[in-house]
This record gives C-alpha cells, sequence and structure tokens, in this order.
C-alpha cells in the first residue's frame, strides 16, 4: 500500500510502485485534471503539485509520493489562487483548446508559491516544461504576471 | 481552464474495450499470412473480415483500407485490431502479432514517384516558351519544405459503440460529418443508423480533419464486432508515426528577367509528397497551386503541380494546406532574384503586389481592397524595419550577427473553388427556447479557436441578446444539420454568415415564450467568376485574407543557432468578431510557422519517420519565443458575419519566409530549404569560410 | 507484485540492496519511468534523508548526495556556479524536481548533460556496499572510470552509488570557467554538443603588452559526441605549461588534435559534421578566451 495526501485527504493506493502516478491520479482516484499528452515527461499535460513542487505525473512512480503530498488542478480548484488565476486566464486569452491548461495552471501556482513578483523570464522559464502549441505562450505568461499583480497576499 | 472539460479520455463507457491496432513493419509488401498469437478470453482481433460495409475509407475519394487486407503502403500502417478489455493485455498481444510480408520495392521520395494523386497545369498571359527563349537572364532555383507534425497536445482517440443496430462514435474531431460519412460507408448504415458526437477536442490544426474517420471506423468496426464500447488513444509515440503530416515539397522556379531584372515569365513546378494515399491531397495540392504566383502580378506564367503517391505516411491538411510551402518558396525566390539584380528585397516585391482589380493566377479578381500599403505602414512602425535592414546590410563582426527578414502572404478564404457550394452545402439551425434562449446547431467544431464564443457572439449581437442566452454544445450528428466541416479557414466566415442570416431572420420572427427554428442555407456569392476545377479557371476563392510578417533574429556563426529578437504579425482578417482570440490566433499560428521554419525536423528514412517523439520533434517552448507585436488592419467583406474573413490558417503561413530571409541577412548565406535548422546554417558559413 | 523498499538512511539502503542483489535503485525516477525495465525489487532512494545532504569534506571537496534533486541543487550555494548553469539547461522544471546528478552519472547516457562538467570538476562516484555483518564500506572511482560504456557502469549487485564528489579546491583556481549547451531549442533539449571547460593562467605580458602568461591548468569535456563525455588528460598537460601567445600561435595545430579523438555520430537528434564543427568552433572559442586577461 501507498500512503499519502491527495487534495489534502489521506489516501492509500493499491499501486505498484512503479506504477505512473498519473494512472493512479486518473484511474484509481478518478481525478481529471492531470492529462496524458505523451507519456514521457516531455510536455506537461500531466503536471501536478508534490510538496509543492512542479512534477510530471507521467513519469514520477507511484512508490514516489509514500508519504509526501500531491496535489492535483482537482483540488487546487477549490482554492482563491486558483480563482484568480482562472480570472486572469480568461482575460489574457490564456486558454485556446484547453488541454495543456490544467498543467500550465500547477506550473504557474508552483512559481508563484515560491516567487510571488515573478518578472515575465521567471515565468518563461517557470512554464518550459509545459507545451501549447496554440497559444504561443505570451498570452500564458501574460495571465500569470497579471495574477502576480492582482493577487495580493494570496502567494 | 478548471478541468472540467471533458475530452474522450476523460469520459468512461460501461463495458468498455480498449482497442489496439497493428501496424506495418514494411514500407509496402503483401501479406502473406498473420499469425495470432493465443487470445484469451475476451479478446478478439478484428480484421476486414469483420467489416460490414465497404473496407475503403471515404475521404474525397475512397482509396484507403479501413484495415489493411493485403497489401500494406506504409510503414505504420493499420492491418488489424486486437480489442478486449485490459489495455496492458491488448497492447502486449498486439506486439505478439506476426505479420509474414512479401516485400515489395517502394517508393520512397517525390524524384522517384512516378504515380500522383492528382495533377493540374494553367497558364497566364502570353506562352511563356519565346519569352524565355529571348530573356537576357534566366534564374533557376529549386526549394524544398519538410514534413510538419500537427501536434495537437491531445492525441487522437475515439470510442465507438453498437447499440440497436446504430453506430454510434465519440471522440476528438474537427468534421463530425465526415466521420459520419464514413462510418456510414464502412459499416453499410444508413444516416439514421449512425451517429458522431464530437468531445471537446484538444487541438487539431488540420491533423483531425480526416483521420478521425479512420480511427471512427475501426472502432465501430471492433464495437459491433466485440459487442463492447470498443476505445481507441493513441500513444503519442503512434500518432507521430502513423497521421498525417504536412506534404513535403519540392518547387522549382524558373523566372525569365529583362536587362534590368524585372521579371518576364515565371515557371512554376510543384511537387507534393501525398504519402501512400490520396486523402487530401488532391486540395492541398490545389491550394499550393493556387499561391505558386505569391502576392506579385506576374505577365506571364506557367504553373504545373502533382502530389506524388509515396510508400510513406498518407499526409493530409494542416494550417495552411499547401500554402505554407508555396509561400515559402515564392517569397524566398523573390528574394533572392532582388539579390541577384542588385536590389532591396522590398523594392524589388512593390513592383509586383497585387491590388484590387487584378487579375487571379487563374483569371479570377482581386475582387476587393488588398491593403499591402496600410500594411507596410504600420509594420514600418512597429518594427523599424528598413532601418534595421539597412543596419543589417553592414558588414558585421563577432560572434553574433543580426538580421531582419519580411514576407508578404494572403490565404483564401473558404473551400477551394466550387467545393462550398456543388459538396458541402452548409446548413445552420437556430433554435429559440420556450425561454427565450437560442440554441446554435452546427456542426462546427471548437477545436481551440474560440469558435463556440465567436458565433454566439455573431447571434448575440444580432438577436441584441446577452451572450448567457446563447447555447452551443459540442456537435452531435443526431442534433445539428450539417454546416460542413471545420477547415479551410471556413468556419468564421461562411458558418458565420449563415448564422447571422439566421438570427437576422429570427429577430424578424421573434415570438416571446414560442419554441421556434430558424434554418439556413449557403448561397454562394453572386459576384464570383465561376470556378472550373477541371480548367482550372475563374475565382478560387470569393476573397482573400492578408498577412505580412517581420522577423528579427540574432545568429550564432559558431552554432548555427539563431534566437528570435522581434516577431510582428500584421493581419487583415476583415473584421475582427472578438479581438482577444484572434491575438491568440495570431500568436499561435505565428510560432507554429516559425517552428515549422526553423526546428521542427522531420525526416524520413527508408521509409521511417525519424523524429517520433516529444523528445525528437522540437516544437518551441515558452523559452523559445520573444512577446509578438499583432495588429490588424481593418478592411470589411460584406460577405462576411460583421465583415469578417478567414483568419484560422492565415496567422501560420507568412512566419517561416520571414524567419529565412533574416538569418540570410544575419549570416550572409543564401538558402533554400526549410526547416532552417542549426546544421543547414552552420554548413553554410563554413563553407563560406 | 513488485517489492519496493523506502530506506530511511544510505546505510539502510545498502543492507536492503545487500540483501537484494541486483534490485532496481530509483532516486527521482525520470529516466527510470520512460525505459521501463520491470523488475522484482526497487529501492526507492528518495526516502532517505541523507543521500539529500551536500556536504562538505574534509579535503574540501563537496559531497553531493545522490538524492539530491536538481532543483534542490539549484538553490544550494555550496554549488560552483558552472554546476548551477548546467544544471538550469536540464529539461524542464518538472524534471529537475525529480532528476539526480547521481541518476545522470548511474545512467551513464553519451548525451547526459552533467557529465562534462563532473569531469573538468574531477569528479568521482562514492559507491557503497554492506558487509555480511552490516557495517557499510565505501570505495571511490573516478567518474569516467566508472562509466564503461553506454548506460554500462561499474557497480556490482549489491552496491549503491551515495554521492558524487566533487573536487572544488583546485576548480576554486581556475580563472577561465566556460560552460555552453547546444541543443535544438532552449529547454526540453537533449544536448547535440555540450562543453565544459575551465584553465587557470598566471599573469604576466609580453614586451607588447599581449598576455604571455603560462597555462597552468587546462581542462575541456565535451558531451554528447562519445560513448560518454570527453576528456583528454594527455591534451591538456600539452597545453599545460605553454604560454598563452605561444598556444594562441598554435591554434589550429591544437584544435587538430582534438578533432582526431572526437568522433561524433549521425542521429535523429544532429549530424556527425555539425557536432564535430560546433566542437572545433566551442574549443576554439575558449582558446581565444585564454588571452582575455589576466
Amino acid at each position: 500500500m501507498i500512503t499519502f495526501t491527495l487534495n489534502g485527504e489521506n489516501v492509500s493506493s493499491r499501486a505498484e510502485p512503479m506504477d505512473r502516478l498519473l494512472d493512479v491520479l486518473r484511474g484509481e482516484f478518478g481525478l481529471h485534471g492531470p492529462k496524458e499528452g505523451c507519456g514521457e515527461g516531455e510536455c506537461g499535460a500531466c503536471a501536478c503539485l508534490i510538496d509543492g513542487e512542479l512534477h510530471n505525473s507521467c513519469i514520477t512512480p507511484a512508490g514516489a509520493v509514500q508519504g509526501h503530498s500531491v496535489v492535483t488542478l482537482d483540488g487546487f480548484r477549490q482554492t482563491p489562487q486558483y480563482r484568480l488565476l482562472e480570472e486572469t486566464f480568461a482575460e489574457a486569452g490564456a486558454v485556446q483548446c484547453g488541454f495543456c491548461t490544467p498543467g500550465m495552471t500547477m506550473a504557474a501556482q508552483a512559481i508563484l508559491s515560491k516567487n510571488p513578483h515573478p518578472d515575465k523570464d521567471t515565468i518563461r522559464e517557470a512554464i518550459s516544461g509545459n507545451l501549447c502549441r496554440c497559444t504561443g505562450y505570451n498570452m500564458i505568461i501574460d495571465a500569470i504576471s497579471l495574477a502576480a499583480e492582482r493577487g495580493h497576499g494570496l502567494w | 481552464m478548471s478541468g472540467k472539460a471533458a475530452y474522450i479520455s476523460d469520459l468512461a463507457f460501461e463495458g468498455e474495450y480498449w482497442g489496439k491496432m497493428v501496424r506495418s513493419t514494411v514500407s509496402y509488401g503483401k501479406i502473406r499470412k498473420v499469425t495470432l498469437p493465443e487470445l484469451p478470453h475476451g479478446y478478439t482481433a478484428v480484421t476486414q473480415d469483420d467489416v460490414p460495409g465497404l473496407n475503403l475509407l471515404k475521404v474525397v475519394t475512397s482509396e484507403q483500407p479501413v484495415f489493411a487486407g493485403d497489401v500494406v503502403r506504409f510503414q505504420g500502417e493499420g492491418i488489424l485490431m486486437i480489442a478486449g478489455p485490459d489495455r496492458k493485455i491488448c497492447e502486449e498481444l498486439a506486439s505478439e502479432v506476426k505479420v509474414d510480408y512479401e516485400e515489395r520495392k517502394p517508393v520512397l521520395a517525390i524524384d522517384e514517384a512516378v504515380e500522383s494523386a492528382a495533377h493540374y497545369s494553367f497558364s497566364g498571359g502570353k506562352p511563356v516558351g519565346e519569352i524565355f527563349a529571348s530573356a537576357d537572364r534566366i534564374v533557376k532555383e529549386t526549394f524544398t519544405t519538410g514534413y510538419q507534425e500537427q501536434a495537437y497536445l491531445e492525441p487522437q482517440g475515439m470510442v465507438g459503440l453498437y447499440e440497436d443496430g446504430r453506430s454510434v462514435v465519440c471522440g476528438s474531431m474537427q468534421c463530425p460529418y465526415y466521420v459520419k460519412n464514413a462510418v456510414m460507408q464502412t459499416m453499410g448504415l444508413d444516416g439514421d443508423h449512425v451517429r458522431i458526437v464530437e468531445t471537446t477536442t484538444g487541438g487539431g490544426f488540420g491533423g483531425k480533419e480526416d483521420y478521425p474517420s479512420l480511427i471512427g471506423c475501426q472502432v465501430a468496426v471492433a464495437a459491433k464486432k466485440t459487442g463492447h464500447p470498443v476505445r481507441m488513444i493513441l500513444g503519442r509515440r503512434e500518432d507521430l508515426l502513423t497521421t498525417p503530416k504536412r506534404h513535403p515539397s519540392k518547387i522549382t522556379y524558373q523566372a525569365a528577367l529583362d536587362r534590368d531584372g524585372n521579371i518576364l515569365a515565371l515557371k512554376a513546378d510543384v511537387r507534393l509528397d501525398a504519402g501512400a494515399y490520396a486523402g487530401l491531397s488532391d486540395v492541398v495540392l490545389q491550394r499550393s497551386l493556387l499561391s505558386a504566383l505569391g502576392a506579385y502580378r506576374i505577365p506571364n506564367f506557367e504553373v504545373y503541380g502533382a502530389a506524388m503517391l509515396t510508400n510513406k505516411v498518407s499526409n493530409g491538411a494542416f494550417r495552411g494546406f499547401g500554402a505554407p510551402q508555396s509561400f515559402f518558396a515564392i517569397e524566398t525566390f523573390m528574394n533572392h532574384l532582388a539579390a541577384i539584380t542588385g536590389q532591396d528585397p522590398l523594392d524589388y516585391k512593390k513592383q509586383y503586389f497585387v491590388q484590387q482589380g487584378d487579375v487571379t493566377s487563374t483569371g479570377g479578381l482581386f475582387h476587393h481592397h488588398v491593403p499591402i500599403p496600410e500594411m507596410l505602414t504600420r509594420a514600418e512602425e512597429l518594427t523599424d524595419y528598413s532601418r534595421k535592414y539597412r543596419d543589417y546590410s553592414r558588414p558585421q563582426t563577432g560572434r553574433f550577427h543580426r538580421g531582419i527578414g519580411m514576407s508578404l502572404v494572403f490565404h483564401g478564404c473558404g473551400f477551394t473553388g466550387a467545393a462550398e457550394q456543388d459538396f458541402i452545402k452548409a446548413k445552420v439551425k437556430l433554435v429559440k427556447n420556450e425561454d427565450d434562449t437560442v440554441r446554435i446547431l452546427v456542426s462546427n467544431t471548437d477545436i481551440g479557436q474560440g469558435l463556440k464564443t465567436t458565433f454566439s457572439k455573431i447571434v448575440a449581437s444580432v438577436l441584441e441578446l446577452p451572450l448567457e442566452r446563447i447555447l452551443i454544445d459540442n456537435p452531435d450528428t443526431d442534433v445539428v444539420p450539417d454546416s460542413g466541416p471545420t477547415v479551410a479557414s471556413r468556419s468564421l466566415m461562411i458558418v458565420g454568415r449563415l448564422l447571422e442570416r439566421a438570427a437576422a431572420k429570427l429577430k424578424k420572427e421573434w415570438k416571446d415564450g414560442a419554441r421556434q427554428e430558424v434554418t439556413e442555407h449557403y448561397r454562394h456569392p453572386d459576384f464570383m467568376i465561376p470556378w472550373d476545377g477541371k480548367t482550372f479557371h475563374g475565382d478560387a476563392y470569393p476573397t482573400y485574407s492578408w498577412a505580412l510578417n517581420v522577423v528579427e533574429v540574432e545568429t550564432d556563426v559558431l552554432t548555427g543557432q539563431s534566437r528570435l529578437l522581434d516577431v510582428c504579425g500584421i493581419f487583415d482578417v476583415g473584421t475582427p468578431i472578438d479581438r482577444t482570440i484572434m491575438i491568440g490566433q495570431a500568436q499561435g499560428g505565428m510560432l507554429q510557422g516559425l517552428g515549422y521554419g526553423s526546428s521542427e525536423n522531420l525526416e524520413d528514412r527508408d521509409g521511417r519517420l525519424m523524429q517520433t517523439s516529444f523528445t525528437d520533434y522540437m516544437i518551441p517552448t515558452a523559452m523559445d519565443t520573444v512577446p509578438f507585436k499583432i495588429d490588424f488592419i481593418d478592411n470589411r467583406y460584406d460577405g462576411g458575419p460583421f465583415g469578417a474573413k478567414g483568419a484560422g490558417e492565415l496567422t501560420l503561413v507568412g512566419a517561416a519566409p520571414a524567419f529565412e530571409a533574416a538569418v540570410e541577412q544575419a549570416t550572409g548565406c543564401r538558402f533554400s530549404d526549410i526547416p532552417l535548422t542549426p546544421e543547414k546554417v552552420l554548413d553554410a558559413l563554413t563553407g563560406k569560410n | 507484485m513488485v517489492n519496493a523498499y523506502y530506506p530511511k538512511s544510505a546505510d539502510e539502503a545498502l543492507r536492503i540492496r545487500h540483501a537484494h542483489p541486483g534490485a532496481q535503485l530509483v532516486c527521482g525516477g525520470t529516466d527510470a519511468m520512460v525505459r521501463k525495465v520491470p523488475a522484482e525489487d526497487v529501492i526507492l532512494l528518495g526516502s532517505a534523508a541523507d543521500l539529500k545532504d551536500v556536504t562538505r569534506e574534509k579535503d574540501g571537496r563537496l559531497l553531493i548526495g545522490a538524492a539530491a534533486t536538481y532543483a534542490q541543487l539549484l538553490r544550494n550555494p555550496l554549488l560552483p556556479d558552472i554546476l548551477h548553469r548546467c544544471i538550469t539547461g536540464i529539461a524542464s522544471p518538472a524534471v529537475r524536481s525529480a532528476g539526480t546528478i547521481a541518476g545522470n552519472v548511474c545512467n551513464a547516457p553519451p548525451a547526459g548533460d552533467t557529465l562534462p562538467v563532473l569531469y573538468i570538476l574531477d569528479a568521482q562516484a562514492v559507491i557503497g556496499r554492506a558487509a555480511e555483518d552490516g557495517t557499510c564500506v565505501f570505495r571511490r572511482e573516478p567518474v569516467p572510470e566508472f562509466i564503461k560504456g553506454v548506460r554500462k557502469i561499474d557497480l556490482a549487485p549489491d552496491e549503491i552509488v551515495t554521492g558524487i564528489s566533487l573536487d572544488l579546491p583546485s576548480y576554486a583556481d581556475m580563472n577561465h570557467r566556460y560552460y555552453e549547451k547546444v541543443g535544438a531549442r532552449k529547454a526540453e533539449a537533449i544536448s547535440k554538443v555540450s562543453f565544459a571547460a575551465c584553465a587557470r593562467t598566471a599573469s604576466g605580458a609580453g614586451e607588447d603588452g599581449a598576455p604571455a602568461g603560462t597555462i597552468e591548468a587546462f581542462r575541456v569535456s565535451f558531451g554528447s559526441v562519445g560513448v560518454s563525455a570527453l576528456r583528454f588528460p594527455d591534451l591538456e598537460r600539452e597545453i599545460c605549461g605553454m604560454t598563452v601567445r605561444e598556444a594562441a600561435g598554435k591554434r589550429e595545430l591544437l584544435l587538430s588534435r582534438y578533432m582526431e579523438r572526437i568522433h561524433p555520430i549521425s542521429d535523429q537528434r544532429s549530424t556527425a559534421e555539425y557536432r564535430g564543427q560546433v566542437c572545433r568552433n566551442l574549443l576554439g572559442t575558449f582558446l581565444d578566451s585564454l588571452a582575455d586577461f589576466p
């Protein structure tokens, strides 16, 4: 059994230690925030937070989260930080097909929780592991920057 | 945004099976024997023998088998499916299937190919032969472009069900009615017995125009055979290997020049690599040919083109659809002609830019205003292009050199030729509910380009209702009429226009509290010179959208790498319906075009694609780009809703030639090939020294 | 059924490996999860707190624990800048949250990003093993010898690499330092060529004022152009002792001597010609920079 905290709740999983965390999150726990875009840790669509740090769940062994805290978009959605990002992403036109968006959102949370006032180059690097084919990235960077501007005390 | 949008991977169907295709490992061969492993209970092989209707995929014509029966024509072609309850077991069983081939000699290059999927010739002005014979100078150059992969973030996938004699298919797609027609043909069912539902689609860019029909047929057959819903989602490597790509091209221009370097006549020979099956290649070729002379008024010309069949992945639609290849070639050729004749490239091109009233290359007309002068003015304001061009023309020293390049392109709006009128015959429906909300019923899909928003805005605006009262769902063929496919930059201009008219009609007939339905049918613009597909003559498009791109780079002469310094796109898309959405299209399209011109190297060797993972196929990351300067020229088109023209593809077309021109200036080298990788740049720089 | 072990310390990890020789060793898993090699026993080293430590050794060397992630190392000021620069160019933020230097060494891929930098830092693999009585013994092996080939390392089934040790004191004396990774894009790129170099030149000017000091130390390493990273101590010894001016005069000869030893390949990422030319250009640029100062 692998025991860990998932979106704030203590859970245990029957997964094998080398099963993909992505499959555990989507299959066993029915969470659809993290997506499978490539299965090789290149696209970032599967990104989640482990102890507040950004990880690609498709290349994370389930065993690696033993005793740690995992947050996916499904849990992050309940927070005021998320609500602000949702607002700025819409305003800045940062969502087109939406498939990269959950991963981008987690990457945004990862950087803002470490650095509440990042400059645009820092944001650019923070999302450098999240591929987007629709937006060209600049509007996503604008959205995260806007959230940092408006998010007094949130991060 | 919240993760609640349901892509096909997020939906579960009771009792569903997984389907894994067994794919050809040879480029061309006869299948002698297929040996299956022992299949445990619940696991089935689905083959051509299980196809109730026709084992041929309906695209434009029907020549590709749904399950390769006797002959395979490219590496990665689907032969049979293993279907069963557990994904991992299906994948293991599929890998244990042994196929015995009698290999035949494959055709692996355009130059080796003999058979074409389509070919056309057309000409204009005086016969070019005599002009070439007496010209002061002839310049000949061949341009090549490589594959490009759409790389939508959501891999292709569908689920097929068979219930009460009906085939139902849901999944990621751009064209529900294309899938419906294909499934009808393959399942041998009429329209009432096939239902197609689009699930939220994570990007398409043309890559999901026709391929979903193939997956749809495969899962539909499997669902009927197994008695269970069958899900097939391609793995990323599988998707990269086997789905349609942008056609590689080889385009040769010959220009007959007079003493002063003026173009007297032009010959163009366009060859596309269609891959194994015709698919959409005929239409791609047409658009490529219609773009072959660029935005230029060439007095006398001859154009020939062919889409050659080879034993490689069958190529198809990708944003631009043949135009990016041609515009890369013609823009670069014009730059080279300017250089050869000692002229500034923009000054040279200005002599030939078309204007309203000019005849097109097929004897049609540029019926509407061509805003090139305004675009040039705006581009100068935003990029300081001319001054930088002059500065960077001076000799540069040191490790890092700079260059700036410009391109000017158009995109014909809507479906090429007479298809809108003769085949698509789009129909839209508005349903007013008793609570006075209005539902939009169209078969067009929002694949990220914001159609749900723009369609709703059009209807809301005409009806003078708040946006929240307009309802639109992902299309379900049981519910929506066929308003045509989501391709060819037609959705906003053609379908949006129908919705505008339908809404106007509804407004006139509006009755509070009553349920009402309004339909509108496509009406061909009467100003168009009729299109003849055989003689390739007439107005291929009702109108054109225009784009001017400027790209500034800094090239590292030690490694051949270039980094973007500044990128600017000026676009005429008529009247933009939603500025934010349009900026998003511009940013995304231009970055795809830059990738096409630089890092997205996709080669084939011995018939097999070499870069088939996101690790090896390099689409730009956020670190590879800079803020873009985007602006629009208002040039209202009365035939479009609120003056809008086609916009979805235009934004990609000009980026690669502008990038190449910039690198040419930075390096002092001449190139005729994309992607312009650092390998090619360094090779040229090393050769120069 | 896979048996998973979560050791709380390096010693515990060694004892588990002793009890289950050949058990799969996993730190971040970023390589193992893509290559999917099946195993019966898996030891997840990330749970051992002392394997994440970065400590100064008695002789001034820096010991980086096997499970210290790239992200942790980026925040650690004890690491030399050149290693920070190298790590910043690895993959993506999410991969850096999990990947480790020891993992990079033990996977030993030809394009391993950290390898050229480790080579010029005279890095050693610190390898532990538990004896029968449960005590742990350690040996050290220079990384270039520890890596025996593509994805082949000199590690016995009962051994675990517990850390990588860097020679900081000698590096601290270097007054010329250079790192460059050439990839197809600025993030998430397997390198086509990478280059790490350092040198120490003594001060001294000739009659004309141009630098004429002696090259007292010279180390260069190339990545992605061989079975592993490449470093040629014999060529380095030849260059040491030359003055900067002498080396400048012999520039083309020195470049040729290096290029004779480097045989890159063509693959889906790049061509042999490109890789070779870039190696030559970067080495040339580094040689030229020796004249920049003092």
